[in-house]
């Protein structure tokens, strides 16, 4: 019989373990769900602020358009002209501007067409932006000199990703069945768009595309950014008085950053709400679980109460041990979370156009901490109410 | 139990009243946990469910779009992006009459896409301006309607200092709304209203004005190029293979890789695989869900298992197999599965409703969910084999258990 009784509390822990155990797996699941999704989101946002920073929080870019008819199309438009550049640099507070020609061109090399932008500029407006702004930087080489043409200074991604054979300094491209050499090329910005970029001069542009004095946009650069927003006003402003009323835009790079950001901070929210669903299920599972245990141990309860546990002291007891239940799928979670998110980097990086890395923060480890002990403890309440609630008399008849 | 002063026909009495207490109260508990358990598969389904349903609304307008352009068109760009080919002018009006001769190709036209400002009163836009050749509007318009006259008509031959707008663009754009007969300016240059189209569900479009191609070469000093040309196919079963036949002549005169030839079916093909996957994803990512739910009913049954742990005694001793008891339990899982399938499908599916109508009122295009037979039953079926996975190991234990143990608990 002695033998009997052990074997039937081992049963009953061992049961009891299981259900521990599968509900704490449910949680985990969930927290490691919601954690490598959050790790890539911020690595993308990270990424993509790296980049902005790159430029420069003292820069502003002037394009044609306007809120609405902002659109794909105005990155290559050209309704700019030399003029606005001077005109720009006439402004106070403005330290310089210079215009670039954007379009997009074929390309050929060695028998294979890809199509890319190229950008056209004179040799001062390059060397404003590489050397003064340090918008962009050279790796090999150089920019294109004044009164050069034919010559042509490549992006990162040109030597070796985009064509099949490499391609190096002295080499010649064909655009639009011109040639250009190429003389330079450029440090990796850390997206795949602009490091397959191609640096013409704008004469040459203007050659290829038409259009007299166009610009598609200009980089401008401010001596002070702390009003670098009422600069930008100012040269919307200016620009407004000739062209008409909402024909300019401007961004400064903090107004980029915080489209961006919120751009991803909801994408984020979207995906982290759907994996949240598991964490909502979970809770369910912990519920289950709490229910079972009131019942199989409403004895118990009976002998507490009887001697002299109150309503609010079970209840506690019943909240604890839920939130506890909660606590420990949420570290496990965060660890498999984390783990996952390595393995989420080791996959992607080189899938994405830019720069990537999934990563895990404190506060997200936090959260998901807090979380998860939340989910324990709201999933708890009803169950312990129920147990607070039993009569000690009838609890304990219970067999 | 009580005993001691009561008399012995009482004490019978509380015996049974409490053996159904008992009874009741063990089945009431069964009976949350039933529900708790049947309630994640129901969130689960739910969830899946109404994600796919608004993937499945994404393709279908994809799908409705193809039928308004037409699916046996070609369109031919400069350049190995498609997308950046919008804003390109690779190509050259001799190509449009290449184009047409290609055999197999009914009509083909060509047009400019230029970006600029639109002068209407005081206000001033920057807007998208396509020019187009007096003699392919009839074409356009008549013939192939990728486009549609609403009010007014389109510019034939020779016409000057004429225009069309879209709908957004006459009525969205400006403060006013611009009306048949009204003045605009583009790049200085005047131009009188004579149409306005019907609206497409393409926003950049609807927000254009239609210029002679002529007139626009003036305007922006470029000499014969052509953003893209239109063609229709006389047989749409071949229209791939035309499509190929014209990259091939393109390719023989310009070298191979300057252009590309793409049929509006392949265009909606890839936007809607685009959208198929999307709806993968965020649907996987709600199935992970399903598994914890899975992982809910495996729960119930192991409690399941263990309160009736005498029940399976007899059972057994009454001759019942290991793998009679097995199929009873699996078959309860099973059932757990698809109750919440059930239900959650039936969720899902008002879910989606709800998503339509509100889609309806924040969004400016009509869009609809899309909940299909095959989501439904598919639904059915995967929460039925997530109960049967999940109750798995709690039936084997069930079935493992010795009847004479088993009996003296």
């Amino acid at each position: 019989m002695i033998r009997e009784s052990l074997e039937i509390s081992l049963d009953t822990f061992k049961h009891r373990k299981t259900s521990s155990i599968l509900t704490i797996l449910g949680i985990v699941v969930g927290i490691s769900t919601i954690i490598s999704l959050l790790s890539v989101g911020v690595g993308l946002e990270q990424s993509l602020s790296e980049q902005l920073e790159g430029m420069g929080s003292d820069k502003i870019i002037v394009m044609p358009g306007s809120g609405a008819s902002l659109s794909l199309s105005s990155f290559t438009g050209e309704s700019l002209t030399d003029k606005d550049v001077k005109t720009i640099e006439g402004i106070t507070g403005v330290k310089m501007a210079a215009g670039l020609l954007f379009k997009t061109l074929p390309v050929k090399y060695k028998g294979e067409v890809v199509t890319t932008y190229i950008s056209g500029g004179t040799a001062e407006t390059y060397n404003k932006m590489f050397l003064d702004m340090k918008i962009f930087e050279i790796e090999e080489g150089r920019t294109v000199k004044n009164g050069e043409r034919g010559v042509v200074a490549v992006g990162s991604r040109i030597v070796d990703d985009v064509f099949e054979d490499d391609v190096n300094i002295g080499d010649t491209l064909l655009i639009k069945d011109k040639k250009f050499k190429v003389i330079g090329i450029l440090k990796s910005v850390g997206n795949a768009q602009d490091d397959q970029n191609l640096y013409i001069t704008l004469d040459d542009m203007r050659e290829l595309v038409g259009g007299k004095d166009s610009l598609s946009m200009i980089y401008v650069q401010v001596s002070n950014t702390d009003n670098i927003d009422s600069i930008a006003d100012k040269i919307e402003d200016k620009l407004e008085d000739e062209y008409g009323e909402n024909t300019i835009s401007t961004i400064t790079s903090e107004q980029l950053a915080e489209i961006t950001g919120s751009i991803f901070s909801i994408l984020t929210f979207v995906v982290g709400g759907i994996a949240s669903i598991s964490l909502l299920v979970a809770g369910v599972g912990i519920a289950n679980t709490m229910f079972i245990s009131v019942m199989e141990r409403t004895k118990e309860i009976g002998v507490m109460k009887a001697i002299g546990a109150t309503n609010y002291n079970v209840m506690e007891i019943f909240l604890v041990e839920s939130a506890v239940l909660g606590l420990i799928g949420g570290a496990i979670g965060c660890a498999a979370g984390y783990v996952l998110s390595r393995i989420i980097n080791i996959f992607a990086v080189g899938m994405l156009p830019v720069t990537f890395e999934a990563t895990v923060t404190f506060d997200m480890i936090l959260f998901g901490l807090g979380f998860s002990m939340f989910v324990g403890i709201v999933s708890g309440i009803f169950p312990a109410r129920r147990a607070a609630k039993l009569q000690p008399v009838e609890a304990l008849r219970y067999e | 139990m009580v005993f001691g002063t009561i008399e012995r026909r009482e004490r019978s009495e509380l015996m049974i009243r409490e053996s159904l207490e008992l009874s009741i109260s063990s089945l009431k508990h069964r009976k949350i946990s039933s529900a708790l358990t049947i309630l994640g598969i129901v969130i689960g389904i739910t969830a899946i469910i109404s994600l796919l349903s608004v993937g499945e609304g994404l393709q279908y307008a994809v799908s409705e779009q193809l039928e308004s352009v037409g699916s046996d068109k070609i369109i031919v760009t400069a350049g190995s992006n498609f997308m950046t080919a919008f804003t390109g002018e690779g190509l050259v009006e001799d190509d449009i009459d290449m184009v047409d001769s290609v055999n197999g190709v009914d009509t083909a036209v060509g047009i400019l896409f230029k970006s600029l400002p639109i002068k209407y009163g005081k206000e001033s836009m920057l807007s998208q301006v396509i020019g187009m050749r007096s003699k392919d509007t009839e074409k356009i318009f008549s013939e192939m309607k990728v486009w549609e006259v609403d009010i007014g008509r389109y510019f034939k031959g020779g016409e000057k200092g004429v225009a069309m707008l879209g709908k957004v663009a006459a009525e969205d754009l400006f403060e006013k709304n611009i009306d048949i007969g009204d003045t605009v300016y583009v790049n200085e240059e005047r131009f009188k209203i004579i149409g306005i189209l019907k609206s497409t569900a393409n926003n950049q479009r609807d927000s254009s004005i239609i210029i002679p191609l002529e007139q626009l070469r003036e305007i922006t000093g470029s000499k014969d190029s052509i953003s893209i040309i239109f063609a229709q196919v006389s047989d749409i079963m071949r229209v791939e293979n035309i499509a190929e036949k014209v990259e091939g002549e393109l390719d023989d005169k310009y070298g191979e890789g300057y252009y590309q030839a793409t049929t509006s079916q392949q265009i909606a093909e890839s936007v809607s695989s685009i959208f198929a996957i999307i709806s993968f994803v965020l649907g996987g990512i709600a199935s992970i869900a399903l598994i914890v739910a899975g992982m809910g009913i495996a729960n119930t049954m192991f409690t399941s298992v263990m309160e009736r742990t005498k029940e399976i005694g007899v059972m057994k001793a009454i001759g019942a197999t290991n793998y009679n008891v097995m199929e009873i339990f699996l078959v309860e899982a099973g059932l757990l599965g698809l109750f919440g399938g059930i239900i959650g499908s039936a969720l899902g599916f008002l879910i989606s409703q709800i998503i339509t109508i509100a889609a309806g009122s924040f969004l400016p295009i009509s869009f609809r969910t899309v909940v299909t037979a095959e989501m439904i039953i598919f639904s059915m079926i995967f929460s039925f084999i997530i109960g049967v996975i999940s109750g798995i190991l709690p039936a084997r234990r069930a079935a493992k258990l010795q009847p004479v143990d088993a009996l003296r608990r």
